[in-house]
C-alpha cells in the first residue's frame, strides 16, 4: 500500500509539472523580459532597461491603435457572442421537433479550427469572386461591388464575425444547460403570480443564469483579448493598422521586428488587462444581486 | 421553456432555420468552393451550387506534381501560385494528429490522477494549488509567447512536435481540471469513504468506483482537450518552421497569407482539416453535452 504522501506526489505532478514548468515558469521570464533591452535586430547584448520597454511603448502610436483596436474588437464580439448564445441557448431549450438534432448542430463550429473558418469568411467577402458582394447587389443594396476587406470598419465586423462564428456554440451550451436545470415551480410560481413572458424572464430564467452569464462574459472578453487566428488569416491588421489586435501587434513585435523586450511589456500589460477585467465582471454581476429563493 | 406551447412554434420554426442557415452555410460554402475547379472559384457571380462537381483538388493536395502540370495546362492567365507549403500536408495531418493525440492521453491520465487528489484525498494545500491551476486557465496565451519561445529556442527544441505539445498540455490541462473538479464535488463521496474504511487504497478506489462515475467527464476533457489542441494555431505557428512540425492550422492558415493562391486547394484542405472535429462532435455528443455541462454549471 501506497503511503498518502506517495500517493498525492504521483497524482499531482504529473497534472502540475505543465503548469508550473510552461506556465508560470515562463510568466516570470516574462517579467525580466519586459524589464530587459532584447532586441535581436541590434547587436546589443541584452541588459537592464528599466521601465524603458513600457515607455517606449506608450509612445507608440501603433500600440494605442492596437489597444484601441482591442477594445473596439471586444465591445463587437462581447455582446454579440452573449446575445446570440442566450438566444440560441433559449431556442435549444424549448420544445419541438428536431431541437435534438438542432442541439448537435449547434455545436459543430466548436470543432473546426478557427483558421479554417476564418477563411471561409475571407471567401465570403472576396471583391470580385465573393458571395456577400453578389447577394447584395441581387437583393439591390448596393449597386457596384464593394472592396469589404480594405474599408476599416467592414474589415473589422468581418474578423469579428470568424472569431463569433467558432466562438458562441460552447457559451451556448453552457447557459442551456443552465437553462435546463432551472426548477419548473419557479416558472409556475411566476405564471401564478401573474408574470408576463418577459417578467418571466427576467425574474426566473435571467436571475438563474446571472453565474453562467458571469463565465460567458468572461470567457467571451478574454477570447476577444486573446483573438489572433483571424486577423492572421483575414487581415493581417490591416486596412491601415484598424484591425491590429494587441495580439497580432505582439507578433509583428516578435517576429517582423525581433524587439522581444518590447513583446515582453506588451504581454504584461495584456495580463494586468485580463485581471482588470475578471475583477471588474466579479464586481458588476455580485453588486446588486437579487437572491431568489427555490 | 416549459410554458411555451403551440402559440409560438411558428416563431420557432423560424428561429431554429435561421440558426440552422448561420451554422451550415460557412461549411457547405467551403465543401462547394472545395469542388469546383479554379476557373469556375473565379467566376462572377460565384456557382452557388458546384456546375460540375470534381474531387480533383482532393487529389492534388496528396499530388502536388499533378496539381502543378494541371495548373500550368489551364495556362497561367489567372496568375495563380499553388503555395509550396501545401506539399507538407500530409505530413501535417499526421502531426496534427500525433500532437493533439499525445495532449489528449496526458490530459486523461494526469488530469484524472490530478482532480482526484485535489478532491477526494485530504491535504493542506488543496485550495491553493486549485487556484493557481484555475489562474493558469485566465493566462493569456500570448503573454507567455515571448518567454516561451525564448526558452524553447534555447534548449534546441525549437521546431519539434515536443515544443508544440507542452504548451498545448499547459493551456488544456486548467481546463481538465476545472471540469474534472466541479464534476468530481457533485458526486457523494459515500461509496469511496466506505472503500475506504474498508482498507483499499487510493488508487484501487480511483480505478475501481471513482473512475467508471466520472467516465462521461473525462471523455468529455479528452475530446476538448484534443479538439483545443487540433485547431490551435498562434502556438503552432511560433514554435514550427519546417514540415517536420507543422500542424495543419499552420499549413491553411500560411497559405491564405500568400496573394493569389489557388483557393480550391485551401478549401479542400479545409474541409479535410473540419472533418475529423465535425466527426468526434457527432459521435461522442452525447458524453459531451453531459460531461461538460454537468462539469461546468454546478
Amino acid at each position: 500500500m501506497v503511503s498518502k504522501t506517495a500517493t498525492l506526489f504521483i497524482c499531482l505532478i504529473p497534472a502540475l509539472t505543465p503548469l508550473f514548468l510552461f506556465g508560470f515558469y515562463p510568466l516570470t521570464y516574462a517579467f525580466y523580459l519586459s524589464f530587459t533591452f532584447y532586441n535581436l535586430k541590434t547587436p546589443i547584448e541584452p541588459y537592464f532597461y528599466g521601465l524603458g520597454n513600457y515607455f517606449a511603448l506608450s509612445e507608440d502610436p501603433v500600440f494605442i491603435r492596437a489597444l484601441q483596436a482591442t477594445g473596439l474588437f471586444a465591445l463587437i464580439t462581447v455582446p454579440l457572442i452573449t446575445l446570440i448564445s442566450l438566444g440560441q441557448a433559449l431556442l435549444l431549450a424549448s420544445q419541438f421537433k428536431g431541437v435534438k438534432y438542432l442541439q448537435v448542430l449547434a455545436l459543430l463550429p466548436w470543432g473546426i479550427p478557427l483558421v479554417v473558418s476564418s477563411t471561409v469568411y475571407r471567401l465570403f467577402f472576396d471583391f470580385n469572386f465573393g458571395l456577400f458582394n453578389d447577394l447584395m447587389v441581387k437583393l439591390g443594396v448596393i449597386n457596384q461591388y464593394v472592396s469589404w476587406l480594405s474599408m476599416p470598419w467592414s474589415a473589422l465586423f468581418i474578423v469579428a464575425l470568424a472569431h463569433i462564428w467558432v466562438n458562441t456554440p460552447l457559451p451556448t451550451l453552457l447557459i442551456l444547460a443552465g437553462i435546463q436545470s432551472i426548477p419548473k415551480e419557479l416558472y409556475e410560481a411566476a405564471y401564478i403570480d401573474g408574470a408576463k413572458t418577459f417578467a418571466r424572464f427576467k425574474m426566473v430564467t435571467w436571475n438563474w443564469l446571472r453565474p453562467i452569464m458571469l463565465i460567458v462574459l468572461v470567457y467571451s472578453s478574454l477570447s476577444a483579448l486573446w483573438c489572433f487566428d483571424p486577423i492572421y488569416v483575414i487581415t493581417a491588421g490591416g486596412p491601415a493598422d484598424f484591425t491590429k489586435l494587441i495580439t497580432f501587434y505582439t507578433y509583428e513585435k516578435m517576429f517582423s521586428y525581433l524587439n522581444f523586450g518590447h513583446a515582453g511589456a506588451i504581454t504584461i500589460l495584456i495580463l494586468g488587462l485580463t485581471g482588470l477585467l475578471i475583477y471588474a465582471y466579479f464586481r458588476a454581476l455580485r453588486l446588486g444581486r437579487v437572491r431568489l429563493r427555490v | 421553456m416549459a410554458l411555451n406551447t403551440k402559440k409560438s412554434n411558428l416563431g420557432l420554426y423560424i428561429a431554429a432555420l435561421i440558426v440552422v442557415i448561420w451554422i451550415v452555410f460557412p461549411i457547405y460554402w467551403m465543401i462547394n468552393l472545395s469542388v469546383q475547379t479554379e476557373k469556375e472559384i473565379y467566376s462572377v457571380p460565384p456557382y452557388y451550387i458546384p456546375p460540375n462537381p470534381n474531387i480533383n483538388n482532393y487529389w492534388f493536395i496528396f499530388d502536388i506534381d499533378a496539381a502543378v502540370k494541371y495548373f500550368l495546362e489551364q495556362g497561367m492567365s489567372l496568375f495563380l501560385f499553388i503555395p509550396g507549403s501545401i506539399k507538407d500536408f500530409p505530413r501535417a495531418i499526421l502531426n496534427s494528429v500525433i500532437i493533439a493525440g499525445v495532449v489528449m492521453i496526458y490530459n486523461l491520465i494526469a488530469g484524472t490522477l490530478g482532480s482526484f487528489a485535489l478532491t477526494r484525498i485530504r491535504f493542506k494545500g488543496a485550495m491553493p494549488l486549485f487556484y493557481l491551476s484555475i489562474v493558469g486557465r485566465l493566462l493569456p496565451p500570448v503573454v507567455i509567447a515571448v518567454p516561451y519561445y525564448v526558452i524553447i529556442r534555447s534548449i534546441g527544441l525549437l521546431d519539434t512536435l515536443w515544443s508544440v505539445i507542452m504548451v498545448h498540455i499547459m493551456f488544456t490541462m486548467p481546463f481538465t481540471i476545472w471540469i474534472l473538479n466541479t464534476y468530481l464535488l457533485g458526486i457523494p463521496t459515500d461509496i469511496e469513504d466506505a472503500a475506504r474504511v474498508d482498507g483499499y487504497s487510493y488508487f484501487e478506489i480511483l480505478r475501481k468506483i471513482t473512475f467508471p462515475i466520472i467516465k462521461p467527464a473525462i471523455v468529455a476533457i479528452a475530446i476538448t482537450s484534443f479538439m483545443i489542441s487540433y485547431g490551435e494555431f498562434f502556438y503552432a505557428l511560433l514554435l514550427t518552421k519546417t514540415a517536420a512540425s507543422r500542424t495543419i492550422p499552420v499549413i491553411i492558415g500560411s497559405a491564405m497569407s500568400e496573394p493569389r493562391v489557388v483557393k480550391g486547394l485551401i478549401c479542400a484542405m479545409g474541409v479535410l482539416a473540419m472533418i475529423p472535429a465535425m466527426a468526434i462532435i457527432i459521435i461522442f455528443r452525447r458524453y459531451l453535452i453531459r460531461g461538460l455541462v454537468a462539469g461546468a454549471v454546478k
